[in-house]
Order: C-alpha cells, then structure tokens, then sequence
C-alpha cells in the first residue's frame, strides 16, 4: 500500500475494484465505511455485488475481466474533460504526452461496449473520479487473478497518477495484500529473485555483500521458479524435491487434477501444516507445524507495518517451529545457521537490510513500526512516494490493451465462474474448516447462480448441481441469488469436497504467474432436488 | 574571545565550501542521464547558492550568532554507504550522494566547534553545523521516498 489503513478514512474518494473486502479484508472495510460516514464518496467496482455495495455510492458491475478497457476508458474521459492533474504529469511523470494518446484507443462508447457499464454510468464515474480533491484506489485479487493482472494494476497505477493522487494523505493506489503476513513474506524474501527487503539476487553488489554479512561464498545468481513454474517443472523431472510450509497446495491451486499430477511427479514431497489436509496426503513427509497462536515472531501487514507475534498456547505433539525445523534440515545438509530463536533471525534481516535496520524487538513491543526505518530513531514511513517521488525518478506510464480471458462460454460451456474467499472460512480452510463453530455457519461450499440462468435450468436453492468444466467437475448445492449478472457463477474454494479449483484454469499471467482464478467457462446442470437453504446462509446476500 | 577577524575567516572558508558544493552539483547535473537526477542535483546547486547567500549575508550582520532550529536527527545519511557517483546514478544514489555530503559538512563543523578555542567561535561553528543538519534532514525525507523500492 502507497496509504497506511487509517488513512483511507479521511479519502475524500474510495474506489474499490475487484477486492470484496468486508468478507476478505473486514478490518480495512471498517476505515472505509468510517471514510463513507464522513462524507467520502465511495464507488465498488466489481462483478459480483458485494457486501460493501450496500455502502456504495456506486456498485459499478463490469464484467470479469473488462478491467483495462474500463480503466482506459475512464482516463481517456478524465483527459477529455480537463480532470487530469497537469501540474503533477508535467512534474512528476515521464511520458504524459503518450498516455493522452494511448486511451484515445478507448472511447467511453468503445470500452463501453467490452466492459458492460452503460456510457453515461462510465461518463458519471470519471466525472467523480476527475473533480474528487483526493481518491484512493483498493484492489485486491479480483485486478491480479487474471491473465492480464499485471497490466490490469498498471492500469490502476496509470489513472491514479493521470489523477496525480499519489503522495498524498489519503490518496493512493494501495493493493491489500491477501493474508496477514504476505506483506512479511515478500520482505522476508520469500521470492524466487531476492533476498530479503528486495535485494536481486541478479544484481552483483547485492550477492556480494550478502555474502560478506552472511560469511559464505558461491550464493545463487540466478532466480528461482516461481510456483507455477516449479510445479510444472515436476513433469518433467526439472522438480525434484518439494518443501511446502503451510500451503494446501492441491485445494488452492487452478486445475486441480493436473496439479495432483504434478505432486505425485515429484522424487520427495515434504509438507509442514497445522491439520491433516488433502495435501499432506500426498506428501511422503509430513511436519507438524506451530499454528499462529502457537508462533513467535512477527508479522508485516498490507500497510507495512512490522507487528510482534507471541505465542499464546504451548504447541501439542512433536509440533515444532519452521525457523527450527529449517535449521535442523541445514544441520544435517552440512551447514548450522547457529539461530537461538526467532528474534535472532530478526535481528539477522535487520542488520543486512537497511528498510527494516531501525525496527527491533524492544521498539515495536507495543506499537508496530512502519517500513521503511533505516534507524534506530526513525519513526517509521506512514505512506510512500510524498509529493510524486517515485524510486526510478518520474513516474513511467504504461501502455496497457485490454486482452479477453483465456477461456471464454461457448455452447459447451455457456457460464462465466468467478471465484473467491466467503467470510467464515480462509484459504483453503485449513483452518476453519476445524473450527465447529464456522462450520456451523457456513457449512458446505455453495454455487451462486442467477435467477434468469437457474430457472432456464431448472434450478431452485438448495438443489443439487453438477458444476462442469474442461478440467473437471464438481457436485454441490446450488444458491440461486442476484449477486452477479446472468451468465455468471460464482464458488470459493474453501471446501476440499466441492472445491472451485477443480474448474478453475491454469491460465496465468506471464509476468506473475497468478492464475485467472476469476474467469473459466463451465456448464450447470441440476442433479437432485435439495432441501431449502438455511436462513442464516441467505442472510448474507441481503441486497 | 574570538575576534571579527577570526569569525570572518570561518565564514568564508563556509562560504567557499558551499561554492565547491555548487560547481560538484551543478557539474553532475549537466552529466547525469537520468532527468530526475538532473533536476535533483540543479536543485541542489540552487540550493548551495542560497547557502552561500545566507552565509555572505551573515558576514554583514552577524545572524550566525543566533540559534537555528534542530528538527530530529533520523541519522539515515549515517546508515547509507556513499555511493559511488557515476552519469548513470539513480535518483536514490544522487539524493544518497548528496545527503552524505550534508552529513560530513555538518560533522566536519562539529569536530571544528569541539576544537574551537573559545565559545564564540565553537557557536559558529555549531550554528553551520545544525544548518548542515538541517540539510541532510530534508535529503533525509527525500531519500526515504525513493530509496527502498519494493521491487521483485
């Protein structure tokens, strides 16, 4: 996030686009709906109508995977009508001139036509958008989980710089990283390209002086796989050995029958978890694990934020934590790392990187600290990039086209799933799913279906369908509601027995390799009747 | 007690340090490729020239003898290794450049006040010293925005 999450409160504009965050970010919903109770104008961009759209000045309901013409389509109506911030392209900003003529390529009535918003709602959006004093930009996995992800966010950094809402309190482009330690995993270097706080491993200096800190020789130059890649690479024997920390790798990735293949390709498969879940039945080496209640370390937060973790149960069995277990596995591979404890570590990535150098142990005892904080006596960055300055200098607009998902309804396959995360349950449910009280809640995985498609086929709620695609099928009950527009379902993937990842494909963008979980094409059809839903479930697609 | 003379002397040996100063940024601003750093270091040079300015101004009507402000020391200039100066610098590496040059300004003032021989001149001296660091903090600020990218 360029904002901390208190500052979204004081936006005079929230415009939130494919993040449905009441149910998958709900502290954060909470600033924007104080944001809406003092005054801000708030627009939800998104296919599906979620909760927040009841808050909504606008629920905007383009179409999955419109994203860039509809964007594009903004900024070209923002120029048009003297919205841009000239003062800030001109200062802050390289290539201005270009943009301008590059979204000439989306006239409203044009990105209209591929993304769904009939043209006065797009002309009414830019309007707010262009006279707004300041905006900030949420999204969240409904921009990244598609085969244009990357230049879907491009896009999103593209208006708000044409908008010169950068630098500023309150106004920013501020993507709401997906659990609660993301943010610490990247910084960690939990990347395939660098080390820790984002140091290359292709950049010479840096592999030179981690070397000297860490007191070894011969560190990789080369980048690692990432995921998809190094699951694919399981076909072909260029992946032997797999560790997985904490990841339900079968039930979260795309096409899961190919990537149970790819798992059982492999020469060894060790998985560390808390539970039992369908991964682990196919690892050959199974770890407990300490859960987060049990952990001690920190976690960094969406906004930054380094916060202290302790742990508050004492671990049952041989449950032991990962900095241990990794350390005994580097025992017996020839090399002791020497931790003593999870703040050594710490201490290890503070002093080797300068983002992080100034937090310790003692100073975020209470209060976490912001990154970045070099010293001891920084207070910690609240937000990034003041007044338009940016890492490379100006700020370099990208040209962006909209591209059509990979799979599109045909006659086979004639609906649109999108899927997503539901409020009871995370992930794959590792968690939740042993918790009796959320299963209580929210107990079994649902397919949301339209009124105008369910009837043409014959569906009621509560009905047994079987949901088809080219990668596989799933049985479950239906849920008819008007979430979405006709033509297009919508599953999560927290159920192992009826699992969205059975249909999703494994179609991923290029730069990431995030799959687009967001858009495949699969047909319905009714199985049995079911008993009616439970009050309880409806309750939460209220209007 | 130090005399006119003698303060003089310090003053301009300030002054001639902050004319240095401009011909270093004004001289890398005409090689660098980058325009941001461009702009940045014609800034600075600008900004040397002011220095110069205030400090002849000074040379008139004794205004070092007054106390200038110490905003917090965040010492980041301390924890970032001197770049290397090249025509190809990033932004970071110019605003790193400059803020270390800040950083040894103030700290050369205040070895030169600890060794001052009376309290007169040990106050220029620690006037020149705070107006380095207050320099350095406002690199300091910059170079936070762009000095830890999040890239990967």
């Amino acid at each position: 996030m360029t904002n901390s999450i208190k500052e979204l409160e004081d936006a005079d504009l929230i415009f939130v686009i494919g993040s449905n965050m009441t149910e998958a970010h709900p502290v954060i919903s909470y600033f924007v709906k104080r944001a809406k109770k003092k005054g801000a104008t708030l627009i939800v961009n998104d296919p599906r109508r979620t909760d927040l759209c009841r808050w909504a000045d606008r629920h905007v309901q383009i179409k999955s995977g419109s994203d860039i013409a509809y964007i594009n389509g903004l900024i070209n109506e923002i120029f048009k009508n003297g919205w841009a911030d000239e003062e800030f392209l001109k200062e802050h900003t390289e290539n201005p001139d270009e943009i301008r003529e590059w979204v000439k390529d989306y006239p409203v009535e044009k990105a209209s036509e591929i993304c769904g918003v009939p043209v006065d709602e797009m002309k009414e959006i830019a309007r707010l958008l262009g006279t707004a004093k300041s905006a900030s930009v949420c999204y969240t996995l409904g921009i990244t989980e598609h085969i244009c992800g990357t230049d879907n966010v491009k896009t999103l950094a593209n208006l708000q710089m044409v908008l010169g809402n950068l630098g500023k309190h309150a106004a920013g482009l501020n993507p709401l990283r997906g659990q609660n330690n993301v943010q610490g995993a990247c910084d960690m270097g939990a990347l395939p390209n660098v080390f820790h706080c984002y140091q290359s491993v292709t950049d010479p200096k840096a592999v030179e002086k981690m070397e000297k800190d860490w007191g070894v020789t011969g560190l990789s130059d080369k980048p690692g796989y990432k995921m998809p890649t190094m699951l694919h690479k399981a076909l072909d024997g260029g992946t032997k050995i797999l560790y997985c920390i904490g990841d339900n790798s079968v039930q979260t990735e795309p096409h899961m029958a190919h990537t149970i293949k790819e798992l059982q390709a492999l020469e060894l498969f060790i998985v560390s978890d808390i539970f039992p879940n369908i991964t682990t039945e196919l690892a050959h080496v199974v770890l407990p694990d300490y859960s987060w209640g049990e952990e001690e370390g920190t976690f960094t937060n969406t906004e930054r934020r380094v916060q202290r973790v302790r742990g508050a149960l004492q671990a049952s069995g041989n449950a032991k934590p990962n900095w241990w277990v990794l350390q005994e596995l580097g025992k017996r591979l020839g090399y002791d790392l020497g931790f003593t404890s999870s703040e050594a570590i710490f201490e290890d990535m503070r002093r080797t990187a300068t983002s992080y150098a100034g937090i310790t142990y003692e100073r975020i005892d209470d209060m976490g600290l912001q990154w970045p904080c070099p010293t001891l006596e920084h207070p910690g960055t609240r937000y990034l990039h003041k007044d338009g300055n940016f890492s490379r200098g100006l700020g370099l607009f990208s040209k962006t086209d909209w591209i059509p998902p990979a799979e599109m309804p045909d006659a086979e396959y004639p609906l649109i799933l999108s899927t997503g995360r539901r409020l009871w349950h995370y992930h794959s449910g590792t968690q939740t799913r042993n918790s009796v009280g959320l299963e209580n809640l929210f107990p079994e995985e649902l397919i949301e279906i339209h009124p105008d498609d369910a009837c043409k086929l014959g569906i009621n709620s509560g009905d047994y369908v079987k949901a088809k695609s080219r990668r596989g099928e799933v049985t479950l009950r239906a849920w008819v509601n008007e979430r979405s527009n006709p033509g297009i379902c919508w599953m999560a993937f927290h159920f192992a027995e009826a699992c969205a990842n059975v249909l999703t494909i494994d179609a991923f963008d290029p730069v990431t390799e995030t799959a687009e979980y967001k858009v495949c094409a699969i047909s319905v059809e009714k199985v049995r009747d079911g008993e009616p839903l439970e009050h309880e479930v409806l309750r939460q697609a209220r209007p | 007690m130090a005399t006119n003379i003698e303060i003089v002397a310090i003053l301009e040996a300030a002054i001639r340090d902050e004319e240095q100063a401009y011909e270093f940024y004004t001289e890398v601003a005409e090689r660098a490729t980058n325009p941001v750093v461009r702009q940045t270091f014609s800034e600075l040079a600008g900004d040397e020239l002011g220095h110069k300015v205030f400090l002849t101004g000074c040379l008139n009507d004794e205004c070092m003898m007054r106390d200038f402000p110490v905003g917090p020391d965040y010492k980041v200039a301390e924890a970032t290794p001197l770049p290397d100066l090249s025509i190809d610098m990033t932004p970071a590496d110019a605003i790193a450049l400059a803020m270390k040059k800040e950083e040894q300004a103030a700290r050369g003032y205040e070895a030169l006040a600890n060794t001052a021989p009376d309290a007169d001149r040990k106050k220029v001296f620690d006037n020149l010293a705070k107006m380095e660091i207050g320099h350095k903090t406002r690199l300091e600020s910059l170079f936070m925005d762009v000095g830890y990218p999040e890239v990967f």
